[in-house]
């Protein structure tokens, strides 16, 4: 008590806290400036939406709450794609596998299946542990998740037929080939449209981690 | 002496030549069409292989006069093989059906990711990074062009297609 009455030791601790308070800021980013990112940047940046689906093992995935304050990658794609999204996929994966364990923690990538019909759990969660065991599945009704993709921007998801009806059920999907990345503030700051290099989201991914809500 | 240095030289100029045809990609009998970089990423793991579709791509440049018509490609570890063109379409990729594919005269098409592309599927075996595929390519001038596509894991492809 004596020592706190003491002026010197009192301007020296507000000093202190005062300098550890300056630190906080300066470690979150400032804002991001146009052309800081690879992929187009929303401005003004977009809330993250509320919704709940289905997770690969069957249980409600409240994606605000399950995300909240983490650098989320969102994708809508389907398992029968044969390059979009598996090359969406593979290609974050081979970045992601090289972050820390802090930056893997502080990040989310969850695909949502445009295909509800052949997309079941499993084959979901089994083609998604082929790029990474940690990437997370949802799925759901159609309508919900065209409603979904449009409150975001992008175009609902199609089924288009294919010339070879060999088997029942051989179609393909017109869907959205972007990935829309919600920076840990919860917002929805950049599209990366199909083509995105794994260099690109190396040198991304990073700086996507460090824009944060100012406490 | 002169017999061994000669078999050297000969044998030397047989690799070239076998090293240069090799670079040059799948050639059509009269040489009017190159198949080059062909390559397919390895599809993904799943049960049943049967249920997986797969991509390949390739550039196909056509050095003669005319234009040729690319109309079927086949593989033997498929039931199926189509050529797909896709096209943007308010935002969304669009996968159409494409019957025949043009590759004008003096010129290239190419089936790259997210562009045209060679599917397969309802494959009868598994398939992974390392293998090769036979790939047919049937022209309507220049006639079946075989090649052999290499087969790589998805996210190897940036590098299997970088010029």
């Amino acid at each position: 008590m004596q020592l706190i009455r003491n002026p010197v030791f009192a301007l020296a601790l507000a000093a202190l806290l005062l300098a550890a308070c300056d630190a906080k800021e300066r470690d979150a980013a400032p804002p991001p400036a146009d052309g800081m990112f690879s992929g187009p940047t929303l401005s003004p940046p977009r809330a993250k939406p509320e919704f709940t689906l289905t997770s690969t093992s069957g249980t409600p995935f409240q994606f605000r709450k399950e995300t909240d304050g983490k650098l989320t990658l969102l994708f809508f794609g389907y398992t029968h794609c044969p390059d979009v999204c598996p090359l969406h996929m593979a290609n974050i994966a081979a970045v992601y596998k090289k972050l820390s364990y802090e930056q893997q923690q502080a990040m989310r990538v969850v695909f949502v299946t445009t295909d509800p019909d052949r997309d079941t759990p499993q084959r979901l969660r089994t083609w998604l542990d082929n790029f990474h065991p940690a990437f997370v599945g949802l799925a759901g009704p159609v309508d919900l998740v065209n409603s979904l993709q449009q409150s975001m921007g992008m175009p609902p998801a199609a089924r288009e037929a294919t010339p070879t009806d060999t088997t029942a059920g051989s179609y393909g999907v017109a869907h959205g080939a972007a990935v829309l990345a919600f920076t840990p503030d919860d917002s929805l700051r950049v599209l990366y449209p199909f083509g995105i290099r794994q260099q690109d989201w190396a040198k991304d991914i990073p700086l996507l981690l460090k824009v944060k809500a100012r406490s | 002496m002169r017999n061994a240095v000669g078999r050297v030289i000969g044998a030397a100029c047989c690799v070239t030549l076998i090293t240069s045809c090799t670079r040059e990609g799948a050639r059509s009998e009269d040489g009017t069409i190159v198949i080059t970089r062909v390559v397919a990423p390895a599809p993904v793991r799943l049960n049943d292989p049967s249920l997986i579709t797969m991509a390949v791509y390739a550039t196909i440049a056509n050095r003669g006069d005319a234009v040729d018509t690319l109309v079927a490609v086949s593989v033997p570890h498929a039931r199926a093989s189509m050529h797909h063109t896709v096209g943007p379409s308010d935002g969304a990729k669009v996968m159409m059906p494409a019957s025949m594919l043009l590759v004008p005269a003096k010129s290239f098409v190419r089936f790259a990711p997210g562009g045209s592309h060679v599917m397969l599927d309802e494959l009868t075996r598994r398939i992974a990074p390392g293998d090769t595929l036979n790939v047919t390519f049937s022209f309507r001038r220049a006639g079946k062009v075989q090649a052999t596509a290499r087969v790589v894991a998805y996210e190897d492809i940036e590098k299997a297609l970088a010029p």
